[in-house]
């Protein structure tokens, strides 16, 4: 058996030379691995190396003197120490390099760490861990391969040259990596183009007044949403993507915007946007903020969308070159609103400015066609009408906001006397829920299950319905079915849905998983109960 | 019960030819087993192989068995090698069960020895489900199968008599009672005095038979397989046997309060007696069938001797088909 | 394609190889004439008659005992056992007389015995609701399935009674309603191939039939927080499909077995070490087991959710693990 030398190591870039400060072990004595070795001394700093082997140790280089780096400073194990070992080896003759003894005992690592550390031939004791519990992860050696890959200086060397010193390390996790990577991958994928256009805001800021005693809520974040989305509805050619060398373009406008929320930034989705009155936009707003920030947006909340609105005017931040949402054309970045002077009729005046600082899709839009919504915007935040804002845009598919339906959404009930009988009332409504008389009621209504069935199955109807209106799809009959089983607790509810529609079997198949996503009433159902809902397709008569 | 089809001289004679065979064979065993050459697996079935001979006697030959522990007797009735037991016990190729079960475990399904529970009255169940396919497969055959008195307590003994009757299977359950289990003797172990007793809880036949008459065990084993055959169920026969030796070959049965008497039981020099005197069997023709005996049992440690011992890798074979 | 539920599923097995092989023969307690306690054998008597399709005593011992004599003799019977836990009750006949039959007479015997074992749920008490498949699994010469949709259900059935060898195949009860796809035709899951339900990077899962679908419930949570964990249902335990938990490891470096059983030595154990043996060099983070706690299953709902894994237990477990 060949002994284990022990180099003086090599500690940092600019390293040449060591002093061996102190042997903690005595010459002849027995040394196991990991037991501390000695104490170095470089120009910066002292360092303790481990053994690495077990075996008698042979000491080389005495207390206090200074050799260039990779000297044999001892040798471990039982064969007598050769003459001249104390010359620098050959490259080609393996050594084992101490290890640097950082932290008392062994290094912990995992077991990927090390044999990834053996594959990229890294010294794990050259590593901090970035986990709490200070084992070196596979992501530690990962990340000082790479850094070896850029050819960067050593993490050591780095620790004692840089006045700029590692504080923490962590992985990004959730939805810090998962926006981490989507915004690289927008920015590498798609190639941006930034139009600024300044924006006369006094006309804003009036209709903003004038509405707000109606809508409190109302925000000029909320009059620049709709002010896109209908800008937006009347450029068609706009609202596309490009995926895998195809131009994709859509139907409806979905507006984006930006939340910061406790879990990071998100961007919920108003669907529809172009479709909606100001007061159904605010409500939708309202709504997706809160769930946002709540952590409760559903998956139809999010994007992509036609294009997104950020806002970072409180921040007085004027312009910049935004980054478009990976999917998405379009990113409005909102600017502050502050006095500007401005040249108006021939005499410099204070007005209320902001900047828009638009950033497209160059694969989407040419300039030309940018300008058309840079300016567009402008023109239509310049020159707002509060009584179109308060419409709702294309009165032949209106598309009533969830919100809407969800200010109806309170009922009151009584119950008289020694009878099962309730009566239910919301907003100029009344019916009633009963018992049939085998189960000691009087039939005056149906029996809450079956109840619960026709709520069910109209949402679902009505659902579908809507499903067909944003799509143009014309349905002439929807005759539908619900089923449980007679008795006890619902475990199963099969729906069935005939539908008159010249429309082909695949597009009603398609509004039919819509309408699936969209029937609220089926999200009540309890996750255990199975709900089927079956499509059953007329042709209508050709007449 | 109605008496059955008594034993012819030529049956009664292959009992005998059997018994001595067994016994000679079992002897061989032990005095192997005592050189160390063997390995001292064997409950010598001494004493009871007559009653084991004499009822196997009443089965065809497409008719099976299931054993106990006590001796290889049941094997040799049906023509299993004896070179192929000894290999058994010693590890060797040709062993039946492939080094896997030793001696106690022997089998042969060609010739219906279908093989052993280790834990006793583990073949109870087994038994049934064997029923339950030939009822189904081959009827017309039944199965038949041979316990301790002792294994009679065990559970399995009422779920399998139960079910068994429930289903009318064609399974005989033989019971040879000798009196002890190792060293606790039957008496203070079971509450009724005869095992077949039991029978009535299952609305089955129960027949005492006395093991040492050949003739006997025969009738009554006829009438039990007759109506099994029929599909009549099955029948619980107690023959009231005697264990000649100890329960293992160095069991020194201090428990025993009728050592110094027991070889008076022995059947086999009873049957050899009466053979002679009813002049089946002259004394020429009982030397002959000694001496045959031993030749057998010599060829056979001859044969086991010559064989190879099985390959280590067997160990890992035979898990699943 | 149809959908069938697992108890239909296994019904559908049952009859499917029992038209298909009249030595296939059904039994056990209230089997035939009420159509099980759980219902999964419902009108198989009325189609295979009382010769094929019987009612036994309670008689674990001779069910399960019978069954590997039937089986030897040439029958391929399917035992149903009204609860796994029995499997213990039957112990000498299940891991004796079915697992080393064949063994101890040198393979002279095959045994083509499935014995059917409603395993899992609560409320049923301590001998009534465990999940007992690590002890099978630890036993030689015992086959197991664990199916955890219909279509396994019904793959791993009709494949459990052509194969040769002893099966032990457990259905878990709170899986007997669930609803799935079922391709039409022959049916036939091969035994030893594990399926990954769901890929992802942060760390593999196993899991299998209840904890599975907790485990699957989890990682959708896990999703939208940008975690994506691997699921990896191993369908048999013997034959037990090494490889691919040990390719997904390679991955992801990171493993959690979930189990609806007693923690100490069950398959989550027998993973650890397989892990450790075959896989440590691809292992970054410590290898962990979600199970009971080693104590009987009480019978109060509440006092059962708080020992069985939940998906918030799995949830969190990997939360810790990837954080
Ligand atoms: C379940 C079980 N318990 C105990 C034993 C150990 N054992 C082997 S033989 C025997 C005695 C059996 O007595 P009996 O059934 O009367 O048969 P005998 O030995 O008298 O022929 C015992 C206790 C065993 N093999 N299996
Ligand atoms: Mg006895």
């Amino acid at each position: 058996m060949q002994n284990t030398k022990v180099l003086m190591p090599k500690l940092g870039q600019a390293m040449t030379e060591g002093v061996v400060m102190q042997w903690h072990r005595k010459d002849g004595e027995r040394v196991a691995a990991g037991d501390l070795l000695v104490t170095v001394e470089t120009d910066k700093a002292t360092y303790d190396l481990e053994a690495t082997a077990s075996g008698t140790l042979h000491v080389v280089v005495p207390e206090g003197e200074e050799v260039p780096i990779h000297t044999v400073i001892a040798e471990i194990g039982d064969a007598p120490v050769q003459a001249g070992t104390a010359s620098a080896p050959p490259a080609a003759e393996p050594v084992v390099q101490p290890q640097k003894a950082s932290r008392p005992g062994r290094i912990l690592a995992s077991p990927k760490a090390k044999r990834l550390a053996a594959e990229h031939g890294i010294d794990l004791s050259t590593l901090t861990p970035s986990s709490a519990d200070s084992v070196l992860s596979a992501a530690d050696v990962e990340r000082a391969a790479e850094n070896a890959v850029a050819d960067q200086p050593p993490a050591a060397a780095a620790h004692i040259a840089s006045r700029r010193t590692e504080r923490e390390r962590h992985p990004l996790t959730g939805i810090r990596k998962a926006a981490a990577r989507r915004v690289q991958a927008a920015w590498q994928t798609i190639p941006h183009i930034v139009q600024m256009v300044d924006v006369d805001a006094s006309g804003l800021q009036a209709i903003r007044e004038r509405l707000r005693t109606d809508i409190s809520e109302l925000t000029l974040n909320d009059l620049i949403l709709s002010a896109a989305a209908r800008v937006l509805a009347g450029l068609p050619d706009l609202n596309g993507t490009v995926e895998n060398e195809e131009l994709i373009l859509y139907d409806g406008v979905d507006i984006g915007f930006a939340v910061d929320s406790p879990r990071g930034l998100l961007v919920p989705v108003i669907r529809g946007a172009h479709d909606l009155s100001i007061t159904q936009l605010v409500r939708e707003r309202q709504r997706l903020v809160e769930a946002a920030r709540a952590g409760q947006l559903q998956p139809a909340d999010r994007g992509p969308a036609s294009l997104t609105v950020s806002n970072l005017g409180m921040f007085g931040i004027r312009a910049g070159t935004p980054v478009i949402n990976l999917g998405e054309p379009i990113l409005v970045f909102v600017g502050a609103v502050e006095e500007r002077p401005v040249v108006h009729n021939g005499q410099i005046v204070a007005r209320p400015m902001l900047t828009l600082s638009i950033a497209y899709d160059h694969r989407v839009a040419d300039g030309v066609a940018a300008s058309r919504l840079s300016q567009g915007l402008k023109e239509a935040l310049e020159d707002l009408d509060s009584k179109s804002l308060l419409e709702i845009p294309n009165p032949q598919s209106p598309t009533p906001s969830p919100q809407e339906a969800l200010g109806k959404r309170e009922v009151r009930s009584v119950s008289a006397g020694g009878r099962y009988a309730v009566q239910v009332r919301s907003h100029g409504h009344v019916w009633s829920l009963d018992e049939p008389a085998s189960d000691g009621g009087e039939d005056t209504g149906p029996d809450p299950v079956t109840a619960f069935l026709g709520a069910l199955l109209s949402c679902m109807t009505i659902a579908f319905k809507a499903a067909a209106r944003r799509r143009k799809i014309t349905i002439e009959r929807i005759a539908g079915h619900a089923k449980a089983p007679p008795k006890g607790q619902v475990k199963e509810i099969a729906l069935t849905l005939a539908v008159w529609s010249a429309a082909s079997e695949q597009d009603l198949q398609t509004l039919l998983e819509r309408a699936k996503r969209g029937c609220y009433v089926s999200g009540l159902l309890k996750p255990d109960i199975r709900l089927t809902v079956e499509l059953v397709r007329h042709v209508p008569d050709a007449v | 019960m109605k008496k059955g089809e008594p034993m012819d001289q030529e049956q009664l004679v292959r009992v005998y030819k059997t018994s001595e065979l067994a016994r000679r064979f079992e002897a061989k065993i032990v005095e192997l087993a005592m050189a160390g050459e063997l390995p001292p697996a064997l409950h010598v079935g001494a004493g009871q192989e007559v009653a084991q001979i004499a009822a196997i006697e009443a089965l065809r030959p497409d008719d099976y068995i299931l054993y106990g522990h006590r001796g290889v007797a049941y094997m040799i009735a049906r023509g299993v090698s004896l070179a192929d037991m000894l290999a058994d016990m010693a590890g060797k190729e040709g062993a039946t069960s492939r080094g896997k079960g030793g001696v106690m475990h022997v089998v042969d399904v060609p010739k219906g020895i279908l093989g052993e529970s280790g834990t006793l009255g583990g073949s109870f169940v087994v038994s049934v489900g064997v029923g339950m396919a030939l009822k189904r497969k081959q009827p017309d055959t039944v199965v038949t199968y041979f316990f301790g008195d002792g294994t009679a307590n065990r559970g399995p003994f009422h779920e399998a008599l139960n079910w068994a009757a429930v289903q009318k299977l064609p399974c005989i359950y033989f019971c040879e009672n000798n009196g002890f289990a190792i060293s606790m003797p039957t008496s203070r172990s079971t509450a009724v005095e005869n095992i077949a007793d039991r029978a009535a809880g299952y609305n089955v036949p129960g027949v005492v038979v006395d093991g040492n008459d050949p003739v006997a065990v025969y009738e009554v084993m006829e009438q039990a397989v007759a109506r099994a055959r029929a599909g009549h169920g099955p029948t619980l026969i107690e023959a009231k046997v005697t264990r000649l030796q100890g329960h293992y070959v160095a069991d020194q049965q201090e428990y025993r309060a009728d050592i110094d008497t027991v070889a008076e039981k022995d059947p086999l020099p009873k049957l050899q007696q009466t053979l002679c005197d009813r002049g089946i069997l002259t004394q020429t023709d009982v030397d002959d069938i000694q001496a045959d005996a031993d030749q057998q049992v010599e060829a056979a440690v001859a044969a086991m001797r010559a064989a190879p011992l099985l390959a280590p890798e067997v160990a890992l074979q035979d898990v699943y088909a | 394609m149809p959908t069938r539920t697992y108890s239909q599923a296994i019904n559908d097995a049952l009859a499917e190889e029992m038209q298909r092989d009249e030595n296939v023969i059904l039994y056990g307690q209230d089997v035939a004439v009420w159509g099980g306690i759980f219902k999964v054998t419902d009108g198989l008597l009325e189609k295979f008659g009382p010769d094929r399709v019987f009612d036994t005593p309670i008689s674990e011992s001779v069910m399960v005992g019978a069954g590997v004599g039937a089986a030897s003799m040439g029958l391929r019977p399917v035992v149903e056992l009204q609860f796994a836990d029995f499997v213990i009750t039957a112990g000498d006949e299940i891991f004796f007389k079915a697992g080393m039959w064949r063994y101890m007479h040198g393979g002279a015997h095959t045994i083509p015995l499935v014995v059917r074992a409603p395993s899992g749920g609560s409320g049923f008490g301590p001998e009534h609701s465990a999940c007992p498949e690590a002890f099978i699994m630890h036993a030689p010469g015992l086959l197991c399935a664990v199916p955890s949709t219909p279509e396994d259900a019904k793959g791993l059935l009709k494949q459990a009674i052509r194969l040769d060898n002893p099966v032990i195949y457990f259905e878990h009860k709170l899986l007997y309603q669930m609803r799935g796809e079922v391709p039409d035709g022959e049916v036939l899951t091969p035994f030893g191939k594990a399926v990954v339900r769901r890929e992802g990077e942060a760390v593999t899962l196993v899991a299998w039939q209840g904890m599975l679908r907790r485990a699957l419930a989890a990682a959708e949570r896990l999703s939208q927080e940008g975690i994506e964990v691997e699921i990896v249902d191993p369908r048999t335990l013997n034959p037990f499909d090494r490889e691919t938990i040990i390719e997904s490891v390679k991955k992801t470096g990171a493993c959690i077995v979930v189990e609806e059983a007693y923690r100490t030595l069950g398959v989550g154990a027998e993973i650890g070490a397989l892990l450790v043996e075959e896989a440590l060099p691809y292992l970054d983070k410590p290898f962990k087991r979600l199970a009971i706690p080693d104590v009987p299953i009480p019978t109060s709902q509440h006092l059962v959710d708080a020992i069985v894994p939940s998906v918030d237990d799995i949830y969190r477990a990997v939360k810790d693990l990837v954080d």
